[in-house]
């Protein structure tokens, strides 16, 4: 079979596979989105009626997350708004990612330059973080019940950052690799202490690597959800834990999870379209022609 | 523009020597180079120079001053590197003003330098640019423009042509020591190419395994190789070698190749303390005569190939199975496996020694 | 070793688009059985196109190519039966020599036996027997490169494509390896394209050359044909080392005798007169003239050109000099070493039988 024929169905076969893999990725974010926007009634499908479509439209479900008073009293036991949960969740992350960020990445140089730590030290870091969550949850939630670090600020944010450090000096790492030392160097002739190299030249070159990895650590923080359930019960709670909370007696309130998913959402998509930009400028300087 | 003066510098990465008890000095304004096969160690000589690597035993003085623990961002050295290391988020202009702006000199007067240097080497078409899209020879001029921005005492080049078309080489070459005569630059230059550092070099270092071979002008480097690696390494195309034995014989001293014999007894002042011993015969391939008749005194040969380079045509001579370079003029026709007939220019002659290499004459 | 012979390639406009940039415009070219052929040319001239084109990696955008007669245009790499050696050998390092040689007939299939005789042929003669169980990453340069030859050779391709394969090596071994290279392909009459840019190279071991530029073929012909007599500015100005002398004039006729006047001298060429009459289409030439073919004298001798010497490059063999006239230089080329300062006097005379004439529009040689 000659090269064009073969194209063809090349190209055929990639919508077969691509289409449906598509709808069935997208399909909970739409369900999501419409759900949250549904009145009570329409909340659950059937299969007589899949609802794929709401035939009313209404923010109910998110004034009930800001101000549960005057709406849908018939959920009144739920009179928990959602302003103390996303306050949480913002401050944590945000906190976490930036402190991880900064620590891991001056790590992640010395290990790239200088060998810090040894050969294998990434690949150290890499093998603690690999320990099932779950197996050691309780030993730390102890430790912090010693401490006094329950439920507080520093407590959650030190967990993020430890948690999420490896990924941090794993990614940066392999950034800083792909700059050959010979900047390094050309920039220590040019006049640079070695912290200036650090500052003024490579840093921003891995500004692309620096914007993917914050938008990693701060989806793994955001989406947490073992760490706030065990480490925090009252002041702290974050988004997750509160999305959990809409279990009734008689069945879940899927209008204000869905409502909840969806300010979960936004703040993911936010940090995401802020670092397109750096995303797109960054892969094009690896570009070399012979 | 200064001096440069090496010590013993001696340097080894883990049980390899790279560098062993190298000494030489470079003069204010002299266009240095050191020549040598990939891994001769040109490169850690430089790189010592600059300061980015540390020697194990001797010392580095620039303009008589000891540079061995000063920081290479001190030592107003500048230096290109083989893979050019461009800033590539930053534009040819800022690339250029780099090594200023670093030592905090004022806007206007970065501003003038980063311009002269940028015509001088004819890029300043290219400063709004960044360095990716350039072409390989502008990129190499991006960065010796880099370079000699700061008027540094001491430019390094570290085989700064080697990843340039072959056309673009020959005019990178001319512009370079053009440059470097203007400009009084002092220059050392890395470069396996022996015909760029003849063409170029006010002198040359060869350099094999770490090992100083032979430093001297280019002139003598080429007529007068100190060893068979000089004298194999340096000319292109290579040196014929043949081995041989010195013998004497009713007074009259011979080379003693198994195919043939020669007479060298005009040379027996230099040689009368190798008699008996293995040598090594090297003539140049342009210092040998060949011809389609049988000549008095000239070795019969058979043609194995032909190689027309133009203005003159390189013949393969194969002598039973010793192989032989000869250069003819370019109208010389030959075919495969006609025999011809060659003769040596005794005056052109070099004899090494077999175990030591060293030349003999 | 069973290897069967060279066959014929042909190649007819072939063109290769992208997008909106034309990289292979209407390439013609035929090259013929045992013959080894040239691709030379700058970067970015579309010489590795071509090759990827004719080893069936790119598909053209139009126009055919024929191995022996087959239109293979259209057909997959594995079916052309070509054998490719790229830039970079593209040697697998972690498989020892014999599995990298073996490694294309592993693919089609091969009972073990026949593979393991093949492998042993070609690698007597390549002189790898020695090295058959070192893993590829260790091998020296020279050794992989044999490697890469004799993976190509292994699957007895009808003709051979070899992309730039000495411009990894440093000088040195690449002058011995081009040598090996064109005894090896003479003893096994195999066809053979070979892409540089080093002219050198081209010169020294293609039968026939293919001279290219941004995608077009300039010219094609015999080593001494592309030297002596070049069909344009690009061809005279890319092949020979040093490059041909190139000087603006402008011709002129005085008293029956057509001069060609460069500002600082003049030169008697109406001995071209009528060539130059039919084929100039201007007064405004350039005057073309290599650098062995100047003659320098210290000492005034009749109708030579006055002028200071600018720049010396002593290259042991030969002396590159390079004359300043006026505002205008010739590079001369003398044999040997040639005594001489920057500031000196000197006297040029041209080989007027080895002049070139070329029209400053069209950029085609006259004469």
């Amino acid at each position: 079979m000659d090269i064009r024929t073969k194209k063809k169905i090349e190209k055929i076969m990639r919508y077969i596979i691509l289409i449906p893999a598509t709808i069935i990725i997208l399909f909970p974010i739409y369900w999501m989105v419409i759900t949250s926007v549904k009145p009570p009634e329409e909340w659950t499908p059937t299969p007589t009626n899949p609802r794929l479509i709401p035939t009313r439209i209404t923010f109910d479900n998110y004034v009930f997350l800001f101000a549960p008073f005057g709406v849908m009293e018939t959920f009144a036991q739920f009179r928990e708004t959602i302003h103390q949960p996303l306050m949480s969740s913002l401050i944590l992350s945000g906190s976490a990612t930036v402190l991880a960020l900064v620590i891991g990445t001056c790590a992640a140089y010395a290990m790239s330059r200088y060998k810090a730590g040894g050969e294998f030290a990434p690949f150290q870091l890499l093998m603690f973080r690999m320990f099932p969550p779950i197996a050691i949850i309780v030993p730390i939630m102890i430790l912090y019940s010693m401490l006094r670090w329950l439920d507080t600020a520093h407590g959650m944010i030190i967990f993020y950052t430890v948690v999420n450090m490896p990924f941090v000096i794993w990614l940066m790492k392999s950034f800083f690799d792909d700059i050959p030392k010979d900047i390094d160097e050309a920039a220590m002739l040019d006049g640079c202490s070695p912290p200036q190299v650090f500052f003024k030249v490579i840093l921003p070159l891995v500004k692309p690597g620096i914007a993917v990895t914050a938008l990693f650590i701060f989806i793994m923080c955001w989406s947490d959800f073992l760490g706030a359930l065990v480490l925090t019960y009252r002041y702290w709670l974050t988004l997750p834990i509160a999305l959990s909370k809409y279990q009734g007696l008689f069945g879940y309130l899927y209008g204000p999870m869905a409502a909840t998913g969806v300010i979960a959402a936004v703040p993911c998509m936010v940090i995401g379209i802020i670092i397109q930009k750096y995303l797109v400028r960054g892969f094009t300087f690896g570009a070399v022609k012979r | 523009m200064a001096t440069v003066k090496i010590c013993d510098l001696t340097k080894k990465f883990g049980n390899k020597i790279a560098v062993d008890h190298l000494s030489f000095k470079v003069s204010d304004g002299e266009f240095f180079c050191i020549l040598g096969p990939p891994g001769a160690g040109k490169t850690t000589i430089l790189r010592m120079i600059a300061g980015l690597e540390k020697p194990d035993e001797g010392e580095i003085y620039i303009d008589d001053q000891l540079v061995n623990n000063i920081l290479p961002a001190d030592r107003d050295v500048a230096m290109t590197f083989q893979s050019l290391a461009l800033y590539p988020n930053w534009t040819v202009y800022e690339n250029i003003a780099f090594p200023l702006r670093i030592r905090k000199y004022p806007k206007d007067e970065i501003d003038k330098k980063v311009k002269e240097v940028a015509s001088l080497l004819k890029i300043t078409h290219l400063l709004d640019r960044t360095p990716v899209l350039a072409s390989g020879g502008e990129k190499q001029r991006i960065a010796v423009a880099r370079a000699l921005v700061r008027s540094p005492k001491v430019l390094l080049l570290d085989e700064p042509l080697s990843n340039i078309d072959a056309l673009l080489r020959l005019e990178m070459r001319g512009e370079l020591k053009r440059l470097q005569t203007e400009l009084k630059q002092t220059i050392i230059y890395a470069t396996p190419d022996q015909l760029e550092a003849m063409s170029m070099a006010d002198r040359i270092a060869v350099m094999n395994a770490g090992k100083l071979q032979q430093l001297d002008v280019p002139d003598v480097i080429y007529n007068k190789p100190a060893n068979k690696f000089v004298a194999e390494y340096v000319g292109t195309p290579t040196m014929n070698f043949i081995d041989c034995t010195l013998t004497e014989k009713d007074g009259h001293i011979f080379l003693d190749a198994r195919e043939f014999t020669l007479d060298v007894t005009k040379f027996d002042e230099a040689l009368k303390e190798s008699y008996g011993r293995e040598v090594i015969l090297g003539i140049r391939p342009e210092h040998v005569q060949i011809s389609m008749e049988r000549v008095k005194n000239a070795i019969e040969g058979k043609v194995a190939l032909v190689e027309p380079l133009g203005r003159m045509t390189v013949a393969h001579i194969l002598i039973s199975d010793i192989h032989m370079q000869v250069i003819c003029p370019a109208n010389f026709k030959v075919e495969y496996g006609s025999k011809v007939w060659v003769k040596f220019d005794t005056d052109y002659l070099h004899i090494f020694d077999k175990k030591t290499g060293k030349s003999i004459l | 070793m069973a290897l069967s012979k060279g066959e014929k390639l042909e190649l007819e406009e072939l063109t290769k688009y992208f997008g909106n940039f034309c990289a292979v415009d209407h390439l013609t070219l035929e090259v013929n059985p045992g013959e080894f052929l040239s691709l030379l040319g700058p970067s970015g001239c579309g010489k590795t196109t071509t090759l990827n084109m004719i080893a069936g990696l790119l598909e053209p955008t139009y126009g055919r190519i024929l191995i022996g007669g087959r239109d293979v245009t259209y057909l997959p790499p594995i079916e052309r039966k070509v054998g490719l050696v790229f830039q970079s050998y593209a040697v697998f390092p972690h498989m020892t020599v014999y599995e990298n040689l073996a490694f294309g007939l592993k693919i089609r299939k091969m009972p073990k036996a026949e593979i393991d005789k093949k492998v042993k042929e070609v690698a007597s003669l390549l002189q790898l027997e020695d090295v058959l169980n070192v893993k590829g990453g260790k091998l020296s340069l020279d050794q992989t490169q044999r490697t890469a030859l004799g993976r190509a050779m292994v699957i007895e391709p009808t003709f051979f494509l070899l992309d730039e394969p000495l411009s990894n090596l440093d000088p040195a071994l690449r002058a011995v390896m081009r040598v090996k290279l064109k005894q090896l392909q003479k003893e096994l009459a195999q066809t053979v394209v070979y892409v540089t840019h080093d002219q050198l190279e081209a010169m020294s071991m293609a039968d026939r050359i293919a001279v290219m530029n941004a995608g077009k073929l300039q010219q094609v012909g015999t080593p001494e044909e592309v030297y002596n007599n070049p069909a344009n500015k690009f061809v005279a100005n890319f092949i020979g080392s040093p490059t041909m002398n190139f000087i603006d004039c402008t011709l002129t006729e005085k008293d029956a005798h057509i001069l060609l006047d460069a500002e600082d001298f003049t030169i008697d060429v109406t001995r071209f007169g009528e060539v130059l009459k039919k084929e100039a289409c201007g007064p405004e030439v350039i005057l073309g003239i290599r650098p062995e073919h100047v003659q320098i004298s210290m000492e005034r001798v009749k109708n030579a050109i006055e002028g200071k010497v600018a720049l010396v490059e002593q290259l042991g063999t030969e002396t590159i000099i390079t004359c300043r006239i006026g505002r205008k230089e010739i590079k001369a080329l003398m044999l040997g070493t040639y005594k001489v300062s920057i500031g000196d006097r000197l006297y040029l005379t041209l080989n007027m039988d080895r002049l070139h004439i070329i029209d400053k529009k069209t950029e085609k040689v006259i004469v």
